[in-house]
Formats: structure tokens, C-alpha cells, sequence
């Protein structure tokens, strides 16, 4: 049963709190810092895709004045570690060490140099000599598993510190398979079969801010890191693993954070800006240049997938085989979960007893892929929602009548959710809030889908540029159940003023902003009376930090928790102050009043009471939550293009999305989210495109030749909320940062397909592939 | 090197080498609100505003400033009273992680300085310079088409009282 | 390195004439950090003016692309194919730097403003030891001298015909992948003159056959895909990494078949 909450600060599109100092251009971020003393440290890359380091000579890099440390693998500890920001023990393999004597892409790490200016950072590396021993090389991910090809991770220590398949003799590097009902009887009985090939491709974050970090010493010796980081907490213990120091001996601070989506959960640059400061005692600066963000940093995973799915002849889904190859590129960061939310987040929207899963992920001699927003869902949402659209087709149906019909709805379960999380087995859980119905009705109506399903049939045959219209519905489950905790402490001050601190990592998401909300309803005070204070791991209790779209969520339930605990004590002492029992007073507009007397005492005075009058205490909480379930969240896309069928050129210029996201607890914010994930999505489907030569060196590392759109390009998008209610969320809610992505890549397919009657099983769409796909059709 | 030149009001002595570009500088004299996202000219969020047109500052040579009036974004209203495009862009929810922020308001009042009443178009085309991955521009396209009527507004009411 | 800002054009080119020495105006395609002895700054000479007499336009080498793009006088002749070469150039800040003489000058493939102006037939007129004039399509092919720099560009006023440019990219302010203007004048039933320029996958070039193919032929459709289907294949396209030798040359005759019926419409 679903109701929809409204509160006074809850529900509302209050103000972003760092709206303004970010819109003055306060220096808020990490490199807006400089401390005296500070050294520049540069990487020198691999210029191979593999290859044996045979001998390694920084000594005249040293010696250049200026110069006050080289790193190689000879002078640094080698522990194994991977560099994904997971939650400990982390589902990645452990196949990477801070400087190795392999290479294993191009733009791999070799060497790097601190010293007291960039550029003699730079001139410095010029004189590393290294002679390498190159290995062959593989790059197609459909063929690095074959017997015969270069083993990529053949170093004796590489592992999973959990027990998962894990065959790097055979660049496999992580599998997940599951059976649910017989899908093999499923799709005997079927009326239609499809079996199909879709393929993805590398894409990445782009975040305008560039990876930085700085390090320095603090008195006492420890080793501070403050980076643009998603993942501080996660950062902390794997630079004091990387470094065999205990973890008490560093701090790690996140200032503002220009954008991450994924490409900041990751310990990156961290690792070697604090060795530095070891060894030199010195503050030390890494930025890493937008040549080397696009090399050396993550991408997205690339993925293959081999379908079958079929429907019954009463237009029911009769069974549906994934079976997906996943591309980790050179090191495996992320490589199981991404891929293994192919199915877990992806295939329980679907109303399907037959499913089977069969997910690999390999090695090849590329640049490493990682988190990216969407995160396996997005990639596999690509097939299924085109399939969907096929199947439609065959049933004769609208495909908004065909995706209702076979879409989970309230109250339903789903028997993957026991199977399978994103991290090993799931949890049960009976789905209880999903407005997708309305999500497809509300968002089919304000585009106008059944007028332009007609206006498109109707356009002159010979047209040259051809319209078309799409939509999917997309899903996205939120956190990794039963693993992802976060925690704040809140404590009150003289003015009736509290202080929020959070180990959650806003990144430009606006969580500070929502999390005081969440404060703010649940103790009846403005917006200004809650100073938020993110993220420190000295200061700020533990968060799993920003990913899998579980702050809102988790974070949100701490944050409430600790609301309820600060309200409970200061009604006890406002029952001191008025005498009355605590059982008679409430909360209301910064004070307690009293039910049967109506006295009342402002929030100052108990604050004041508690602090210098009488049983002088801190009024304070702290709470903790991990994630009990993945609620789902819903979102439906339809997409208008238009095609240029002498060019292949596709425009896109409409585009409308509705989002469940269970209660908004910041409208405003919760649609820049989609607003921003859409947009990302079409750019990805149409423009992006990693160019690798035949030694997998990426061609186009910069903004001119790796196309996102821009104000010129961007349509129309319309994001439109349609509430639900979560009960185990905070005030109903869910969380929204990641499925706006989800939908563009099969929208647009399908679109496209509406248009000029191909169907495109390949990304990104570009130009020259749609030409020829309508070239091949007649 | 050495040029003169007027940074936000005020009389600036700049001292660089010779082949350095205008961001580089700008951020060593402590103007760390033009930002560095790429150096080299494609992402735009290093924008100033030099003599009031918007140019890339990654590509300006410093020494180019000589003699010039620059308007970084530290030049654009205070701490008691942020500039009405500032107001705007807050208000619209056209600020999510922020580092494109300055470089697209400084964008915006290059646009609003000159056409008071700029079209969708017209905002589109003025800030097709300035990378954003975080908003798909929809809320900042607002928030210049709510700047630009505030302006307009504000300038009525300040001619009624003349 | 030193840097100069000379204020007359006889001492910046006796700076340029230095060794080692690069003219100095957008510094857009000064990216990757200058190993120059000298760099020169132009913009100081007093180049950024449009003027227009009774027959020609000339356009000062400092002028910039914002600039070119607002005048009234040049966005009169031929069609406007001047402002639309303008419009689909970079982005709005980078043409508040990118000036005329740098976008003629640097002669990069993806530069608008050459091929719009081949098709009209423009004159550079070019400041050095010794000051010359030469035509656009000379100029393409050959070099300036050391110390020279592009001062004016000029343009016939008296321009009959109709112009056409339209650039081809993955987004609006990408570099242009391909670019093609056209010129055309035509009586009632023939074309009498048409200039064709391609750019973006080459350097931009007039296309001297095909334009053999339209001037003294019909003024319709048929005489324009002939001119086409018979020069388009015999064309070297150069290679790109974003797209095969086929898919540029069959996009490339899609844009002269719409450029040019445009502008015999």
C-alpha cells in the first residue's frame, strides 16, 4: 500500500547548502590548497600493453636537482591489494600492487617522481631509463580466455581474499552463474524464441574535476591524504594496507568532489601521494592531467551478452538466458560485482520464473575498467530492453502494454533477490514500493507517446530525415544488502543549533543537503539550524561512502535514527525544565511543548540546561545502519530521435523520464539527478567512444575527440517524479543517483528502429554503423 | 616576466615566465575559482571574462593580459551578497558537484550583458563552451532564463525610481 | 622564451622575422607548451576591423570570429555563408579568441572560414618584408615567409550568386569532421559560375573538376548528382580514425548533393 509523504522540510526543494559558496567559487576542492613546502609528483606510463620490466634506472632522475624521491618497484613494499573501494573483504581480486615490475597496458604504472615543480617532475621522468621485455598482448575480450593466449595476472600472489572462481591462468577473473525455474522448458513451450548478440563498448566518467590528491605529515607523524575521493573510509585501510602502517596512522579528508560517478571509488592516486610523503616528509600533490584521467584512470566495463528469451503465447515472458562476457581490461577492480549486477539489480524487474545467469569477466591488455554509474545494470538493461521491445513486436503489442504486463509490481517478490546481490548472495525481499505503472502511464502521457507512435507511422515514406520514438522501463537496486553500513554522530549546541557529522561522501549529489533535511523534519527545526560536516575519517563515523545509490537510503536511516535519539533526550530534559512527563511533550518548531499544558521551552534552553545548568550533559547520538534490502528504484524512458538516413546521424530532441525513487526527499535535487544521468546515458549511446589502435593505445584521450555533449546538443529532458512510499527507508525513501542512466542506450535502439527499421545490437550508434545497418536492410 | 592588468577592479602586478598560460597564473595569485579541468582548451572551466568576453583561460598566454580588465568569479558579487546570477543558479538547483559553476555564470553574464533578453537559444549557444556532467544543463539553461529576467526586473524597478 | 606586444606592424614584422619566432593572436592552437624563442603578440596592431567600400569588404587579420559573426555587412553577401561558416565554429568562448587571419592561417583541416571563403574567391593580403597580395586558393598551397603575417582578407562586395556551408561532426562543437561550401550564380536555365570547396577531411581545397561539372550546365538537380557521382569517387580521402575511407566519401557526397541544390534553389 503505498502513501506518499509530505513534510514541512521533507518532500520540499530546499536550498543545496554549498550552492552558493560553489557558485561564488570558493575553494572547496582538493587542489584549491596549497601548502608550503609542497612537492609535485608526476607517473611515468607504460608506453607497452605488456611487458616485463627487465631493468629499471632512475639514479640520474634522482640526482636531478629538485628531484626528491622515485618510486619503482624496487624501493616500495609489494602488497597485494586491488584498488577498488569496496566494503572489506573486498570482492575484487587482489591483482594489483603500487608499482609492479609487469606492465599490463598501456598507461600502466612504471615509476613516479616528486619533486619541487611540476616540471622538473616532468624532465625528471624523461630520465628513468627502462628496458622492457614486451609480452604479446590480448585485447579482444571474446577471445582472452582461449587456450594458448598471454596470461595477464601470472604473478603467484594475485587471489580473491573470498572463496570465488578465480582462474587468472586463464585471464578469467571472476564468475557468477545461476539457475532459477527451467528456462530451457520455458523457452520450449515458448511462441516466440530471440536469440541475440549485443555488445557494449568502453565509455567513461568524464567528471569535470581531474583525480587529485595531496598528503602531507602532521606533527605527531601520521599521514594525512586529502583526495577527491568517493570512498574515504575505504581509502583510509587500503593506503594503510599499500604502505604497512596501521590504519590509526592515517587520515583521509574529502573536500568537495567535482564529480566522481563511479571513477573516484577507487584508490588511485592515494597510495603513491602518501608513500611520497613518507619518504620525503613532505607534502606532496598528484593531478593527474585529462590525458591521463582518460588512460590511466577506470572506464566503463565493455561487455558482450548472449540472449535468449522468449514469450508465451498469452505475451507472458516464458524464460530469459543471459550469458555476458565482461571486459576488466588489464587489472580487476570491480570485476565480479559490476558484472554480477548484470543479473542481481537488473533482471528482477522482470516477471520471470526461468532465468539463468551465466557471468564471466576477463582480463585483456586495456585500461582498467571500474565503477561507473549504473554499474552492470545499465550495460545489461542494454539487451533486455531492446529484447523487450522485440518481443512487444511479436505479441503485437504497444510495448507500454507488454512492459506492464511483465514488470514486477508492489507486493511482488522475486526469487533472484535470495539468489543473488551484488556481493554474493542476496536477501529476500517482498518489493514494497513500486509506482512503475504510474511511472509508465504519467511518463507516456507527458511525451505524448501514443500521438507520436502515430504521428511516426504516419510520416511520408521517402523522408529523408526520419522520426522515431522508444521507451524502457529500467530499474536499479539500491546498496549491497547486509553489507553497506553507514553511521553519523549529531550533537546539539548552546543555540539550539546541531552539528551532523557523516562519513557520507557528497560528491556534488547534494547528500549533505538531503541528510539535513531528513534532521531537520525529524526534529522540527530549519534548514540552518543543521551543520553537516562530511567526510573525515577522523571526525566522522564510518560510511561505506558514495556508491551503489545507497545514501539516501542508508545513511538516511542513520541519520534518522540519530534524530529520534537527540529528540528523546531533549524531551527528557525539557521535562526537568517544564516538570512534566516526557510522555505529555512533543517537539514542535524548535521546542518542546506539553500536550495537556501547553508550555513550552525553546530548543536554546534545553540546549543551555544541558550544557551549564543542571546533570550537565553532551545532548548527542550516534547510529548506525546497514542496509537491510536493495529496494528497487524504477524509472521509465521515452525517447524521441530523429535520423538522418543519408548520414546515419541520429538527434536526439525529446526526452522523458519518470523516476520512483519511494518519497523525494529533495524534488529539485532528486531530478538533476535523472536530468544528469540521462543525459550521459545519450551521449554514451551516441557520441562516446573509447578509439584503441591495435596495441590497445587509446587514440582520443581528451574532450575534442571523446564527444559528451554540450548546451548546443543537449535536448529536451523532462523528469518527472512519481512517489512511492519505502517503508524501511527514511520518510519513504529510496535512492536516485544511478537509474536515469540506465535507459538511453535500448530507448535510442529502439527508437531507431521505429525510425528506419533496424535494429542496432551494437553501441555506440554511431553515424556510420546506422548508415550501414539501413544500408543492409535494403 | 612582468605585465600590469586589472583583475576584478583591481590593479594587478603579474610575474610569469614567458610561455605560461593565464589559468596557471591566475590560480598561483590564489583565484581558485577558475578552474583547471583539462589545460588544454576543451572543457571550458577555466573561463574568464577578459575586456567582458568570455575566453578559455588555459589557452590565453598571461602575458596577454597586459593592459586587459579580467573578471574571474571571485570578482562577482560578495559573501553578503552574492551576484543575481549566483542567486539564480542556487535557486534553479543548477549547482551539483560545482566545478563547471563559475565558468557557466561567467558565461551567462557575458550573455545577459549583451542581450538582456537572450531566447533558449541564445543561452544554449552562449554557454556551448562549458562542459557540465553532473546536470544534463537543464536546470542551468533555467537558471540563466530566470537570471536574465531577474536582471530585466531589477532594471525596471531601478528606472522607476529615477 | 620572451614575449612581445609590438603596437605597428613594421616592428612586429621585423620581430617575426626573427628566429624561431610564432605570430601570437587567439593562441587557440597553442596548446602543448611553446619551444619558441619568441612569441609576438598581434592583437595590438590595430588588425580587428571590418570595413566595406562600394566594392570590396575587407577584414582585418585580428578580427575575431564573434566579431565576423555579428557584422551585418559581411552576413549580406553570398547568402550569409560567412555566418554560418562562423556559427558551427568551435564554441563561444573560442571564438571570442580564434581570429580571422589565425583560422586562415593555421591551415588545419577542420579551420570553417577557408573553404567559406575559396568559394568567394578572397584575397589575402599579406604584410612582411614586402607586402603581396594572393588569392585564397593560392594561398592554400603555399607558404607565407618568414616575418610575413595575414593582415586583411578582402572580399568582393558584388557577389550575384548564393553561398552555402554546412560542417558535419559529432556534436555541435566538435571540429568539423567535413566541411563544404559552395558559391553558385546561375541565369534562368544555367549555372555561369560555381565554386565548391571541401574541408575537415583535408585541408581545405576547391574542388576544380567538379565545379568543370556544373559551370555551363543546367541549373537542376541532374547536373549536380552527375557533377557528383562522377568526381566524388575519384576523390582521396584521407584517412580518419573515426570513420572508414567509404562512409566519409559517401557522407561527402551527401553534403555537395544538399549544398549545392541549396544553392541552386
Amino acid at each position: 500500500m503505498s502513501k506518499n509523504f509530505s513534510g514541512k522540510v521533507v518532500g520540499t526543494s530546499v536550498r543545496k547548502i554549498d550552492s552558493i559558496p560553489l557558485a561564488m567559487g570558493k575553494p572547496m576542492f582538493t587542489d584549491d590548497f596549497t601548502l608550503p613546502g609542497m612537492l609535485y609528483a608526476k607517473f611515468l606510463w607504460s608506453p607497452l600493453p605488456h611487458a616485463r620490466i627487465k631493468s629499471i634506472d632512475t639514479s640520474k632522475a634522482q640526482a636531478l636537482s629538485g628531484v626528491h624521491a622515485v618510486l619503482c618497484y624496487k624501493n616500495v613494499p609489494r602488497v597485494i591489494h586491488t584498488t577498488a573501494g569496496q566494503g572489506w573483504p573486498e570482492p575484487s581480486p587482489y591483482d594489483a600492487v603500487m608499482f609492479d615490475s609487469k606492465v599490463r597496458y598501456i598507461g600502466d604504472r612504471v615509476a613516479a617522481v616528486a619533486a619541487e615543480t611540476e616540471e622538473i617532475a616532468e624532465r625528471a621522468l624523461k630520465l628513468i631509463k627502462v628496458e622492457y621485455e614486451p609480452l604479446p598482448a590480448i585485447f579482444d575480450l571474446e577471445h582472452a580466455m582461449d587456450e594458448g593466449m598471454p596470461v595477464i595476472h601470472d604473478e603467484p600472489d594475485c587471489k580473491y581474499i573470498i572463496p570465488v572462481l578465480y582462474e587468472p591462468q586463464h585471464n578469467h577473473c571472476a564468475h557468477i552463474d545461476l539457475d532459477v525455474g527451467n528456462v530451457d522448458e520455458g523457452l520450449k513451450e515458448a511462441e516466440f524464441v530471440f536469440e541475440r548478440k549485443f555488445k557494449t563498448h568502453h565509455g567513461q566518467h568524464c567528471a569535470l574535476e581531474p583525480h587529485s590528491c595531496i598528503s602531507y605529515l602532521e606533527p605527531n607523524g601520521r599521514i594525512v591524504i586529502r583526495s577527491s575521493n568517493q570512498v574515504p573510509f575505504h581509502a583510509r585501510r587500503i593506503v594503510a594496507q599499500c604502505l604497512q602502517v596501521p590504519e590509526r596512522m592515517v587520515r583521509v579528508i574529502k573536500p568537495r568532489i567535482g564529480g566522481g560517478f563511479g571513477s573516484k571509488q577507487e584508490i588511485l592516486l592515494e597510495d603513491v601521494c602518501a608513500m611520497f610523503t613518507m619518504r620525503t616528509k613532505r607534502p606532496v600533490r598528484i593531478v593527474l592531467t585529462r590525458e591521463e584521467v582518460f588512460v590511466s584512470s577506470r572506464t566503463r566495463h565493455q561487455m558482450a551478452f548472449w540472449m535468449k528469451t522468449g514469450i508465451s503465447h498469452d505475451g507472458t515472458l516464458a524464460g530469459i538466458s543471459m550469458k555476458v562476457l565482461s571486459n576488466a581490461g588489464a587489472y580487476g577492480s570491480h570485476a565480479m560485482t559490476v558484472m554480477s549486477n548484470c543479473c542481481a539489480k537488473t533482471l528482477p524487474l522482470y516477471k520471470c520464473k526461468n532465468i539463468r545467469f551465466d557471468g564471466n569477466t576477463v582480463y585483456t591488455n586495456l585500461p582498467q575498467a571500474g565503477a561507473y554509474r549504473g554499474y552492470g545494470v545499465f550495460e545489461a538493461s542494454f539487451p533486455m530492453g531492446v529484447l523487450m521491445d522485440e518481443m512487444a513486436e511479436a505479441a503485437m503489442m504497444d510495448p507500454v502494454e507488454f512492459w506492464l504486463k511483465n514488470t514486477v509490481k508492489e507486493g511482488d517478490n522475486h526469487p533472484i533477490f535470495e539468489k543473488l546481490g551484488e556481493v554474493g548472495k542476496g536477501v529476500a525481499m517482498t518489493i514494497e514500493s513500486c509506482s512503475l505503472p504510474e511511472c509508465v502511464e504519467k511518463g507516456a502521457a507527458a511525451f505524448g507517446w501514443k500521438q507520436k507512435l502515430e504521428e511516426c507511422r504516419n510520416q511520408p515514406k521517402d523522408s529523408k530525415l526520419r522520426r522515431g520514438v522508444g521507451m524502457v522501463c529500467t530499474v536499479q537496486g539500491a546498496t549491497v544488502a547486509l553489507i553497506d553500513m553507514a553511521s553519523v554522530y549529531a550533537k546539539m549546541n548552546d543555540d539550539g543549533s546541531f552539528n551532523l557529522l557523516m562519513g557520507a561522501t557528497d560528491l556534488g549529489t547534494g547528500c549533505d543537503t538531503v541528510m539535513s533535511q531528513i534532521f531537520a523534519e525529524t526534529l522540527d527545526i530549519p534548514m540552518e539550524d543543521v551543520i553537516p560536516y562530511v567526510s573525515d575519517t577522523d571526525l566522522t563515523p564510518f560510511d561505506k561512502g558514495a556508491y551503489a545509490s545507497g545514501t539516501t537510503y542508508v545513511t538516511g536511516m542513520a541519520v534518522l535514527d540519530a534524530a529520534k535519539k537527540i529528540r528523546e533526550q531533549i524531551i527528557e530534559v525539557a521535562a526537568e525544565i517544564l516538570g512534566e512527563p516526557k510522555e505529555d511533550l512533543k517537539v514542535e518548531k524548535k521546542c518542546v511543548v506539553s500536550g495537556k499544558t501547553a508550555k513550552r521551552v525553546e530548543y536554546t534552553q534545553v540546549a543551555k540546561r544541558s550544557l551549564y545548568g543542571r546533570n550537565q550533559h553532551q545532548i548527542s547520538a550516534s547510529a548506525s545502519r546497514v542496509s537491510p534490502l536493495p529496494p528497487q528504484t524504477y524509472a521509465v524512458h521515452f525517447v524521441e530521435v530523429v535520423v538522418d538516413t543519408e548520414t546515419g546521424q541520429v538527434i536526439v530532441p525529446n526526452y522523458v523520464i519518470t523516476l520512483d525513487c519511494g518519497t523525494p526527499i529533495n524534488p529539485r535535487l532528486a531530478k538533476g539527478q535523472a536530468e544528469g544521468a540521462v543525459l550521459n546515458g545519450i551521449s554514451y549511446a551516441l557520441t562516446e567512444q573509447f578509439i584503441f589502435d591495435e596495441n590497445g593505445r587509446v587514440l582520443n584521450p581528451n574532450f575534442s575527440r571523446y564527444r559528451i555533449f554540450t548546451t548546443a546538443d543537449v535536448p529536451k529532458i523532462t523528469a518527472i517524479l512519481v512517489p512511492s512510499y519505502e517503508p524501511t527507508g527514511p520518510y519513504g525513501a529510496k535512492s536516485a543517483g544511478e537509474v536515469g542512466i540506465n535507459g538511453a542506450l535500448p530507448a535510442i535502439s529502439n527508437a531507431i528502429y521505429n525510425a528506419v527499421g533496424v535494429r542496432l545490437y551494437k553501441s555506440p550508434f554511431t553515424p556510420e554503423r546506422v548508415l550501414k545497418a539501413i544500408k543492409n536492410k535494403s | 616576466m612582468e605585465i600590469t592588468c586589472k583583475i576584478n577592479g583591481e590593479e594587478k602586478k603579474l610575474v610569469f615566465e614567458p610561455h605560461e598560460k593565464l589559468l596557471h597564473v591566475l590560480r598561483r595569485e590564489g583565484y581558485f575559482g577558475v578552474k583547471d579541468g583539462c589545460s588544454t582548451g576543451e572543457c571550458g572551466v577555466c573561463t574568464v571574462l577578459v575586456d567582458g568576453r568570455p575566453v578559455k583561460s588555459c589557452l590565453m598566454f598571461a602575458a596577454q593580459a597586459k593592459g586587459k580588465e579580467i573578471l574571474t568569479i571571485e570578482g562577482l558579487g560578495s559573501d553578503d551578497s552574492p551576484h543575481l546570477i549566483q542567486l539564480a543558479f542556487s535557486d534553479a538547483g543548477a549547482v551539483q558537484c560545482g566545478f563547471c559553476t563559475p565558468a557557466m555564470v561567467l558565461s551567462a553574464k557575458a550573455l545577459i550583458d549583451s542581450n538582456p533578453d537572450p531566447s533558449e537559444d541564445d543561452i544554449r549557444k552562449a554557454l556551448d563552451g562549458v562542459l557540465c556532467r553532473c546536470t544534463g544543463y537543464m536546470k542551468i539553461i533555467d537558471a540563466v532564463k530566470l537570471a536574465a529576467r531577474r536582471t530585466l526586473e531589477k532594471a525596471e524597478r531601478e528606472a522607476e525610481y529615477e | 622564451m620572451e614575449f612581445h606586444h609590438p603596437k605597428r606592424i613594421g616592428d612586429a614584422v621585423g620581430l617575426l622575422r626573427r628566429q624561431s619566432s610564432l605570430a601570437v593572436a587567439g593562441a587557440t592552437s597553442f596548446v602543448r607548451p611553446s619551444r619558441a624563442a619568441h612569441l609576438v603578440d598581434i592583437t595590438g596592431l590595430g588588425l580587428d576591423y571590418i570595413r566595406a567600400d562600394k566594392k570590396t569588404v575587407r577584414i582585418g587579420a585580428t578580427t575575431t570570429i564573434a566579431e565576423l559573426e555579428k557584422s551585418e555587412v559581411v552576413n549580406g553577401l553570398a547568402s550569409g555563408i560567412l555566418r554560418s561558416a562562423c556559427a558551427g565554429l568551435a564554441d563561444t568562448p573560442l571564438r571570442s579568441m580564434i581570429t580571422v587571419g589565425g583560422d586562415v592561417s593555421c591551415k588545419f583541416p577542420w579551420a570553417n572560414l577557408p573553404p567559406a571563403l575559396l568559394v568567394l574567391d578572397a584575397e589575402l593580403s599579406i604584410m612582411g618584408r614586402k607586402k603581396r597580395e594572393v588569392s585564397m586558393d593560392n594561398f592554400m598551397s603555399s607558404r607565407l615567409g618568414r616575418g610575413e603575417i595575414v593582415k586583411e582578407v578582402v572580399l568582393p562586395r558584388n557577389l550575384k550568386g548564393r553561398g552555402s556551408f554546412v560542417k558535419f561532426s559529432k556534436t555541435k562543437t566538435d571540429y568539423s569532421m567535413i566541411t563544404v561550401a559552395a558559391y553558385v550564380e546561375r541565369d534562368e536555365v544555367m549555372i555561369s559560375q560555381a565554386r565548391v570547396a571541401v574541408g575537415g577531411l583535408c585541408k581545405p581545397r576547391r574542388l576544380k573538376i567538379l565545379e568543370k561539372g556544373l559551370v555551363g550546365y543546367p541549373a537542376d538537380p541532374s547536373t549536380v548528382n552527375d557533377a557528383i557521382n562522377i568526381h566524388v569517387p575519384e576523390l582521396a580521402i584521407p584517412k580518419t580514425i573515426f570513420a572508414s575511407e567509404d562512409y566519409c566519401r559517401e557522407v561527402l557526397g551527401v553534403l555537395l548533393r544538399r549544398t549545392l541544390l541549396e544553392v541552386l534553389r
